[in-house]
């Protein structure tokens, strides 16, 4: 079925769900009097608007019958994990997230980089490791000796 | 004369040894980071933003400038050399530049984007000099109710001059206000729209949602389609083109210049859109249209002096009134808050030091440009030949820590593959990504001056159209939007985005 649906039925039906969402959101909000305008007015009425003009992208794409039984959307799975996957590695281990031992920049960078590779089947994985230590070495030189970002280097090495 | 007494007041900040180091420092890993393929100015930017955070304010908008320009000359040397746009404004470059490259002229088309850029460069930086002090005087002239409408009028031109479908770009402009609704409201501090979520608490940081949009889910693209990486194999030729190429291209940098001084001034963003104005312009004014698009060496200088005189006239806005017309410029704002400084007209009388240093750094960055970044193009051509395979990891790290740096949260990092993930998403759907960072971008300040102005008009709408001024803007903002909408010229528009 999902087939005879137009590109822009998608999209309208995908900002339709975000304009939901943020109105579940919102509507705990006090909209407020003009004179005194709420925390609720902008977020309520930007929502409406957004579910507005997706209704109505949603009805000139089915009214101009822009339908396309040859329409396919596909993802790229593999690259969105291994990227999306590199940053959470990323965050997790920069400083101990979810119980996990912080490994700081040191520990961080290289298996995010690794992790990044598997984004593509295109990976070898020597030249990676080779490309995670270089990047690494030269990181933590960068931002934390040159610059003196306070970026933690290795705490569960040298306490920092 | 108090435009030659402010430049000069200007250059004797931008000039000491640490400044002038500075803007090569930034002007040359702006370079380097923005040569990368699909990594545009927006995202080196946030990427490099950290780096300037331990200088004083002038110092560090200094570099940022020297940042900016590099990662502009990255993105036009990817286009060159790879047929690969950094981000859209390069994209016309792609047409001429490529196919001169091709004809082995690659040096000539890249000495001719850097000296249109810089001559561009100079006539902009006197432009924005000279309006400077006037538009400020103007800006302290504006109440909240102007400022609102004049915001809103931003916002229908970006819609208007957006690629591809209005109403799909009316509704990014809205998702991106609706995004900068998730943050504490501004009089009760209540929060707002972080579904319990402690990373949204305190709102969403621009760097973060840029580098996202702009960072993660070009890359997530670019994995999807791995495009031919063709660079330019054999000579780069001499940089400098010939006596009979500067002639040609002369009459086209200088139409470029005024288009996009004029389109980049206005506050929707309108600097995208120089480039394209400039080629069209070239194409139709040429005695042969037909050598456009077979390495016609006006097709890059042209775009190139309109695409650098956009991008400084942006900073009129900026400067003058505190609001940011684009992208770019937010990410200036970002860097001026967290050095304390307040962007709007009292910048210029508060810190004089910073607003007139600032515009002659322009200039300075943009010969840092010429002298550095020319002779290193062997370097960069050498960085381009390494396969992406391992590019893109070596970017991802550089997102990773540049995002951690900014609030040192890595709750940050993973907000960055949320809008990512949402970027890539969007970008499926068919949507453009900038109108959404310029709604998100205004969304904040729109709020503000809403609520500041039915403040002093103790709750009456009218106040939008009492005021004449607001009462301008508006109908001006109406005009636009009914004629971009109208059939005919409806047509011709997308006529003229797909040139």
């Amino acid at each position: 079925l999902h087939r005879l649906f137009a590109l822009d039925a998608v999209a309208a039906g995908f900002v339709a769900l975000i304009a939901m969402l943020a109105l579940v959101g919102g509507l705990r909000l006090d909209v407020g009097r003009l004179n005194e305008i709420g925390p609720g007015l902008f977020p309520i009425s930007l929502a409406l608007v957004l579910l507005a003009l997706s209704l109505v992208l949603a009805v000139v794409t089915v009214a101009k019958h822009l339908t396309d039984a040859n329409f396919r959307l596909t993802f790229d799975v593999r690259a969105v994990v291994g990227i999306v996957g590199a940053l959470l590695v990323f965050g997790v281990l920069m400083r101990g997230t979810f119980g996990l031992p912080a490994l700081g920049l040191t520990g961080a960078t290289p298996l995010a980089i690794l992790m990044a590779g598997t984004a593509s089947p295109e990976t070898r994985w020597l030249h990676l490791v080779a490309l995670a230590i270089g990047l690494t070495a030269f990181c933590t030189t960068l931002f934390r000796y040159l610059l003196g970002l306070p970026i933690p280097v290795a705490p569960w090495l040298i306490g920092y | 004369m108090d435009l030659v007494q402010n430049l000069a007041h200007g250059f004797s900040v931008a000039l000491s040894v640490q400044n002038i180091l500075l803007v090569f420092v930034g002007c040359l890993v702006g370079t380097l980071i923005g040569v990368l393929p699909g990594v545009g100015p927006i995202a080196t930017i946030a990427m490099l933003l950290p780096i300037t955070y331990g200088l004083e304010p002038a110092s560090a908008l200094i570099m940022l400038a020297g940042i900016y320009y590099g990662a502009q000359y990255g993105g036009s040397t990817s286009a060159i050399l790879v047929n690969i746009p950094g981000e859209a404004t390069a994209v016309v470059t792609t047409l001429d530049g490529y196919q001169m490259a091709r004809n082995g002229r690659a040096g000539a088309a890249l000495g001719i984007a850097a000296i249109a850029s810089f001559i561009a460069g100079t006539v902009t930086t006197v432009f924005v000099a000279a309006l400077g002090a006037p538009l400020t005087k103007l800006g302290q002239l504006f109440g909240a109710a102007d400022y609102f409408s004049l915001m809103l009028l931003g916002l229908i031109f970006a819609v208007v001059l957006a690629r591809g479908s209005l109403l799909k770009a009316l509704i990014m402009i809205t998702l991106g206000l609706l995004l900068s609704t998730v943050s504490p409201d501004g009089n009760t501090g209540q929060e707002r729209l972080s579904f319990g979520i402690p990373a949204l608490s305190n709102g969403i940081d621009f760097a973060v949602l840029a580098m996202g949009l702009f960072g993660i889910a070009e890359l997530l693209r670019s994995l999807e389609n791995p495009e031919a990486r063709d660079v330019i194999k054999g000579q780069i030729g001499s940089v400098l083109p010939s006596m009979a190429e500067i002639k040609q291209s002369l009459k086209a940098i200088f139409r470029g210049i005024g288009l996009g001084t004029v389109l980049g001034a206005l506050p929707g963003n309108g600097a995208v859109l120089a480039p394209f104005a400039s080629y069209a312009l070239e194409k139709k004014t040429a005695k042969d249209p037909s050598r456009f698009g077979r390495g016609a060496i006006e097709g890059v200088a042209g775009p190139e002096a309109a695409n650098n005189a956009g991008a400084q006239a942006a900073f009129i806005p900026l400067l003058t009134l505190g609001i940011p017309p684009n992208a770019v410029m937010a990410l200036m704002i970002g860097a001026m808050t967290i050095h304390g400084i307040v962007p709007g007209p009292q910048v210029m009388t508060r810190n004089p030091d910073l607003f007139w240093g600032m515009i002659a750094s322009m200039w300075i960055g943009n010969l840092a440009l010429l002298v550095i970044n020319l002779p290193l193009v062997g370097l960069w051509v050498k960085l381009l030949k390494v396969p992406y395979r391992l590019m893109f990891p070596a970017i991802l790290a550089f997102c990773c820590i540049g995002v951690y740096s900014i609030n040192n949260q890595v709750s940050d990092v993973m907000l960055t593959g949320f809008f990512g993930l949402l970027g890539y998403l969007l970008l499926k759907f068919g949507y453009e990504l900038a109108p959404l960072l310029l709604g998100f971008v205004l969304g904040g300040f729109m709020e503000d001056t809403f609520r500041r102005a039915l403040d002093l008009s103790h709750g009456s709408l009218m106040t939008f159209v009492e005021r004449p001024v607001s009462l301008g803007l508006l109908v001006f903002a109406v005009v636009v939007l009914v004629i971009a909408a109208l059939p005919s010229i409806a047509v011709r528009r997308d006529e003229a985005f797909k040139e």
